[in-house]
């Protein structure tokens, strides 16, 4: 009896997903299941006409976006998101809140303005550092995480330069 | 042409050769998959530019662990979903008439037809165009990644952040509902 499974089979043989024994199976019982037969059938026709609306891209429309896209980012754009820039901003964000916990000027507070924009400064970093881990926990689109850390370090650059 | 580890190796190392066939080589499925996830030809072009701009800012952290093609639809398909979840904002505040609800060959005609319209008939694209777009859309996101992307239902999962049973039911249904909108066509 034609089911659901079968037409999920029939997807997995349409994308090569089957191993080859199940598939060397799926072959066999075919010409028994005529709900398969047709389901594979649709999916075969399916596949066939939206090839066929693939749309043709505008003249040029690679060699525009390459260039201007190299040109954004640079030719020798380096490899960004390294572990080497993480470490920087890591670093720089656990320098400045090492020295604004234990830095000389604490202890005196002189200035009720400049400990609130550090304080400000340091929340906001903090906040930044949890997006950062939680973009790289859930896996997020590396662009991102990239953004992220450029936000990062320089919110740690601020910090560095008011602190030390 | 070289082979997927040779030139993600060379894209890895910043060269500018590499990805320029890199872009070369996915502008037709990229674009194609763009225009019928937006169903604006301005707005594919917009979005494919954006597409390689983050394939380019990522390669660095990219881990080849997959395909280079099915990390490049995954950006694309992300990036396609923040465009929609922005536009459904925009079109709440301003109600404005755009694209929604008509054939996309209106809005993605260009002023001269391309040599693909020729092959197949303005009357048997639209009917295509109509049908695609009258998938509900997650359906829609499947069945593109899919015929466009020629991601397998594991990396579509991956893709989409959801079980294979889940991509796989999906990608039925669609099917399902596509044999009765493509009816006649192409028999
Ligand atoms: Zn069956």
């Amino acid at each position: 009896m034609h089911s659901d499974e079968h037409d999920d089979r029939c997807l997995l043989y349409h994308s090569g997903e089957l191993a080859p024994e199940d598939r060397a199976a799926f072959e066999a019982e075919l010409a028994a299941c005529e709900g398969c037969r047709e389901f594979l059938a649709s999916l075969r026709k399916a596949s066939r006409l939206a090839a066929e609306a693939a749309v043709e891209p505008p003249h040029g429309l690679a060699e525009r976006t390459s260039e201007r896209v190299l040109a954004e980012r640079g030719m020798e754009s380096p490899p960004l998101f390294t572990r080497r820039s993480l470490g920087f901003a890591l670093a720089f964000a656990a320098l400045a809140i090492a020295v604004y916990v234990f830095g000389p000027r604490r202890a005196g507070e002189q200035s009720l303005n400049w400990t609130n924009g550090i304080e400000r400064d340091l929340a906001r970093t903090e906040r930044k550092l949890q997006a950062l881990s939680r973009d790289i926990a859930v896996g997020t689109d590396p662009a991102e995480i990239d953004s992220d850390l450029r936000g990062l370090e320089e919110s740690a650059r601020k910090l560095e330069k008011q602190l030390l | 042409m070289d082979s997927e580890e040779e030139l993600c190796r060379r894209l890895k190392a910043g060269d500018p050769q590499a990805f320029k066939e890199l872009v070369r080589e996915y502008e037709t499925p990229i674009y194609s998959f763009l225009c019928h996830r937006l169903r604006e030809r301005a707005a594919a072009e917009d979005a494919f530019a954006e597409v390689f701009v983050r394939v380019w800012r990522g390669i660095g952290s990219y881990r080849p662990q997959g395909r280079l093609k099915a990390w490049l639809f995954t950006i694309a398909h992300r990036l396609s979903l923040d465009l929609a979840e922005k536009a459904s904002r925009r079109e709440q505040s301003l109600d404005a008439e755009d694209a929604q609800g008509r054939p996309l060959s209106e809005t993605v005609a260009g002023p001269e037809p391309g040599p693909e319209r020729e092959a197949i008939g303005q009357e048997t694209r639209v009917r295509i165009e109509a049908a695609l777009a009258s998938l509900p859309e997650e359906q829609r996101q499947v069945f593109l990644l899919r015929e466009y992307g020629d991601l397998s239902f594991a990396e579509i999962a991956l893709a989409m952040d959801c079980p294979l049973s889940t991509a796989l039911s999906r990608m039925r249904y669609a099917v399902r509902r596509l044999r009765g909108e493509l009816e006649g066509l192409d028999a």
